[in-house]
This record gives C-alpha cells, structure tokens and sequence, in this order.
C-alpha cells in the first residue's frame, strides 16, 4: 500500500521540477537509444553479410590459389574427380576494357567461367541463355553481361545478339543476369563473363588461379576441402600459405566473430553513455534530497523509519530511470527504424530491448541508493531546522 | 504518561560545551495540560526534541508510556514517534506539495493503514477541526490559522498518548492564536494530554500547569 503510493508520490515529485526531471533523463534515454540503435544495425548488416554467405550455399568451398607453377584449365578435371567433390567451376579475372564501340563501361569485372558457373554461384538469366560446353569447347566470342553493364552500353532493351567490344574484339550478347546488386564485395551487376578458353585470347595463357568446388552435400565439405588442398599442393609443388581453400563455413565463423566484436564494441561505447546518464540521475538525486531536507526531517517527525525515507528516494530515482528507459527504448527503436529506411539493415533482439530495460532499472537502483541512503540518515532535528 | 529523572544533554560548540540540559527531573501525568515556558537558548526546545523521541539524552532516564527511550534504538523510535506522539510545530511544517488531506494521512500511511482507511479517518480529523470543505486545498491556500489546524488533526490523527506542541501561536496573530489554544484546551478536556513549549508567560498562563525553565534547568513548578 505504502509503495503504491510512494509511487504515486515520485511521479508527482517528478511532475513537479518537469524541465529537470526530462533533462535526467535524457541522458539515460539517449543511453539506451544508442545502445539499441548501433547494436541492432551492427546486428543487421552481420546478419545481411552472414545470409549473403549462406545463400551461395554451405557446401561451397572457394579456392585461390597464389603459386609459381599454375594451375591449368585442363588439370580442373582432375580435381572434379577427388573424395567428396561434386563439380568445379573455375574462374579467372581477364583485365579487359568492354564498350559498344563508342561508350565504354567503367568498373567492369571480365571473368573467364566455363558451363558450370551460373549454377555454382546461384545466378539466374533474365535474358538469353548460358555458357554452354560448346561455348568452351569452341573458344565462341560470346558474353553474359551483367544488367548495368547492359543499361550502359546497350540500353534498355533485350541486348540479346547484340555485340559489345571486348579488349577490342567483338563478342556477341548471348545473356543477361538478372540483377541482384552487390554481395560479399562482388557485384554481379557490373560482371561480363566469357568462355574460359576464349579467355585465353585476352590473356594469353590458360593459367586458372580460382576455383569455385561444390562438394557432394554438407558432410563431405570438410573431405572435399581437405582433398583439394591435399591435391593442389602435391601437383603445384605449393606451400600452404599460397593456397587459399575456405568453405562458405569458415567465412560464416570468422563472421561471427566479426559480429560479436563489433557488438561487444558497440555496447561497450554505449554502456558508457548509458553510465553518464546514470551519474546525472545521481546529482539530481542528491540535489534533490539537499533540496527536501526539511520534508525529509517533517516525514521523520510523523513516524517515517530510515527505511521508509531510503525507499522513497530510490523510488523516486528508479521510476525517473525507468521513465527514462522507456522512452529510450522507445527512441531507440523508432531511430533505428527510420536508419533502415535509409537503407541500413536494423535488427533488433528483445534481448537487447530487455537488457537496456534491466540496465536502466540497474542504474536507478546503483546510482539511486547513495542518495537515498544519505536521506534516510539525516538527523530529524538538523532536517526540521532547515528552512 | 512521562518520567523524566536527571536528563542531561550536552552540545559541542566549536570548542566549548554547552549543557542544554543540566539534571532536568520531569513528569506529566495522563490528561494533564502543561506548559514549559522558557527564553531562547534555555533548552527547552533540546527538552522538547527528547520529549519527542527526536533526540535521545546523554544521561538520565525517560521512560513514555513505560517504554525506556534510552534503551530504544533508531527504528523503535520512528514508531514510537508515529503512534505515541503528535507534533504541533510553530511554523506547522506541512508538506507544501500535498494537499489537506494528503498531509494528515502521512502518519497513517506510515502506521501502515490502507488508502481507502487513512482517507476516511483524515477528512474525519479535518472535520474536528473544524476544516470541512478545505480537505483538498493546498496549505499555500490555507490561512495561517487553517494550516495550523490541518498540523492539529494531523498531529491527532494516530491517537498519540501525549501531543507535543512547540510555539504553536507563535507564527498567528492574537486572534488566531487565541483559536488554537482553544482548540488545544477543548483537546485536552477530551482527556489528551498535551505539553506545550512557549516563550510567552501569557500563553503559559492559560495552561492549567506551567514550568519554567532557564538554562538548562527547570528552575520552579507551580500549580
């Protein structure tokens, strides 16, 4: 009964000094809205990252290779053929300029691929068709072009049949991907991709330094990597700091690690913001108790126990604190909603809504109680004195 | 109702002592009016604040009600002043937040009645006196006369065995204090006791029992 109003009595004591009781706050509000705000977009863009990573598919391993003796198309086979390896898919970077005779398309990624591409990295065609065996196997002048690459040298329209230039060479437009931005720093978007072996009229040599390797499911990733990285190593003669084999798994943990950091990191800022929002709760505490000295001393005179006085100020302090939290939760959540309008990822956890809940009750209770354990000591005579 | 037997308290001032309180040997019976009259710095409002169980003594003995004050620690004395005591103070000390009402139930609400109880026993106290109507005014909107009657009802509100009043006219004007002290001896007809604290032989006068005290003793009793 006695706290029901003591209650009571806090939010009145609050409601009385409004400008001061919302500037306590606003330090604990901009406290807990941060913390809600940065742990939930670091949250979201991990989240982004690590769903981008698992949709290339789990049991995709990545293969980039760095040695003297190189790796050749015609040896890819072979490491089709090793323990827990479904297919591979190499691929090769071509350093090329691409135009349609007279505009040329910058920031242009040329990749060699063979048949087994699209299907490995997961890309669908919006127009026309794929690499086929026999676009290999014949060295064809034909090209899937990504849909920015399309906009900018042939406009709008189904480019299918057209041609485009390619260091200088004429390619026909047999494709078009279907456009899905940018993903793990490579932009489908933007790419152009041509037989592997034609490829090698660019480059001149048929050296392969990447492999793309799908392994047969799940459990045999770990077979698959180990056989390939045992394979490339015996037939390049290579040292194991030069062959890079990484499973979509490994990516997914150092991600998360990644996350867990950069969460941490973020809390940690936050958490200090959240602490000076507590020490203002304090000072405005101990103001307040210097202030209602006298109420103090009256309340002891009709029969208030050092408890009654301790409780009512830590009310007072927790309620201010909650008030507080409340409304940064409140902040917190709509800002970070508003971030992701534009156009960055927030996720937020009920975790993290109900440990800033717990840690704004927390910081009523810690910084609350000195000042209401300094009330409750006060002498009653030297309290009623007071004017 | 109170024995007092060679009270004695002592204040440190800068460096030297000063005996509030020299061996003061004092009791009030129950139902009985008495005034303790004395100039300012004769410790009557150190006798005052140990009659009120705000202070406790260095030496001697109190007994209230038969209760040992000395042997009564911090939280025995909270209820002590709670139940036993009403407080009339010169400058009423209310609650300038709290309303009429409001302000008597504080004792209540401290004795641990329910909301719905300490409300009907408030207005009925404000009622006695005589504050019907006003029980929701502020004491900024109370006159000095109200808000010392508003102090009264709360000073009674808990049935305390002695009610304690220090200068109660002290901040009114003749008239009004005129109306107090009569509240005060209507109270006491009723049977409560009550000691009242004055520098003002005449107000001493108008109680049935008056004691002097200057510098720190009670020199003479009469009547």
């Amino acid at each position: 009964m006695l706290f029901v109003r003591t209650i009571k009595l806090a939010l009145r004591n609050i409601r009385s000094s409004k400008l001061r009781s919302a500037l306590t706050m606003l330090g604990l509000i901009i406290g807990i809205s941060s913390v809600i705000i940065l742990v939930g977009i670091g949250t979201g863009t991990t989240q982004n990252v690590t769903s981008q990573v698992s949709s290339m598919g789990t049991n995709i391993i990545t293969v980039r290779t760095n040695t003297d003796n190189k790796l050749k198309y015609a040896d890819v086979g072979e490491v089709g053929k090793l323990p827990g390896v479904e297919s591979v898919a190499p691929y090769e970077n071509v350093n090329a300029a691409v135009s349609n005779g007279s505009t040329s398309a910058s920031m242009v990624s040329v990749m060699g691929v063979d048949q087994k591409y699209l299907n490995m990295r997961n890309y669908k065609l919006l127009y026309g068709r794929e690499i086929s065996f026999i676009d290999v196997n014949n060295k064809s002048k034909v090209c899937i072009i990504g849909s920015d690459v399309s906009q900018t040298l042939l406009g709008y329209s189904n480019p299918i049949g057209k041609s485009i230039k390619i260091a200088g060479d004429n390619y026909t437009v047999i494709g078009e991907l279907e456009s899905q931005g940018s993903s793990m720093g490579v932009n489908a978007d933007s790419m152009v991709l041509i037989p592997i072996t034609t490829a090698k009229y660019v480059t001149g040599t048929d050296d392969i330094s990447s492999l793309f390797i799908k392994a047969t499911n799940e459990n045999s990733v770990n077979i698959a990597q180990l056989s390939t990285e045992a394979y490339l190593k015996a037939s390049l003669n290579a040292k194991s700091d030069e062959i890079n084999v990484s499973t979509q798994q490994s990516m997914l943990d150092s991600l998360s690690s990644i996350q867990n950091t950069l969460t941490l990191f973020l809390a940690g800022i936050a958490s200090i913001s959240l602490l000076v929002g507590g020490i203002g709760v304090m000072n405005v505490m101990l103001v307040s108790v210097t202030e209602r000295t006298k109420e103090i001393g009256i309340r002891k005179s009709l029969g208030a126990t050092k408890g009654n006085i301790l409780i009512q100020f830590l009310i007072e302090a927790l309620v201010l604190s909650l008030l507080g939290g409340l409304i940064g939760i409140g902040a917190g959540l709509g800002l970070g909603k508003a971030a992701g309008m534009l156009g960055l990822t927030f996720a937020y956890s009920m975790n993290i809504v109900l440990l800033s809940f717990g840690f704004a009750v927390m910081v009523g209770l810690i910084f609350g109680i000195f000042p209401a354990y300094r009330a409750s000591r006060l002498n009653p005579i030297v309290a009623l004195r007071q004017d | 109702m109170i024995k007092m037997r060679e009270i004695t308290k002592t204040y440190q001032m800068g460096d030297t002592e000063v005996k509030a309180l020299n061996k003061v040997t004092f009791g009030v019976d129950r139902g009985e009016f008495v005034s303790i009259v004395g100039p300012s710095g004769s410790g009557k409002s150190t006798l005052m604040n140990i009659l009120g169980c705000l202070d406790v003594p260095d030496d001697g003995e109190y007994f209230l009600d038969g209760i040992d004050i000395n042997n009564s620690n911090d939280l025995e004395l909270a209820h002590i002043r709670n139940k036993k005591i009403g407080f009339i103070f010169q400058n009423f000390n209310l609650l300038s937040k709290l309303n009429a009402v409001e302000n008597v139930e504080v004792p209540l609400m401290y004795k641990g009645l329910s909301a719905k109880q300490s409300k009907e026993i408030a207005y009925n106290y404000l009622e006695k006196v005589g504050l019907k109507g006003r029980e929701k005014h502020t004491p900024k909107e109370l006159s000095g006369g109200q808000q010392q009657r508003v102090a009264i009802a709360r000073a009674l509100v808990c049935e305390p065995q002695i009610v304690l009043a220090d200068e109660p006219t002290g901040a009114l004007d003749q008239k009004t204090g005129l109306e107090i002290m009569e509240v005060l001896n209507e109270l006491n007809e009723r049977g409560q006791t009550i000691v009242l604290i004055t520098h003002d032989p005449k107000i001493a006068k108008q109680v049935k029992r008056s004691v002097s005290i200057i510098d720190g003793q009670l020199i003479d009793e009469e009547r």
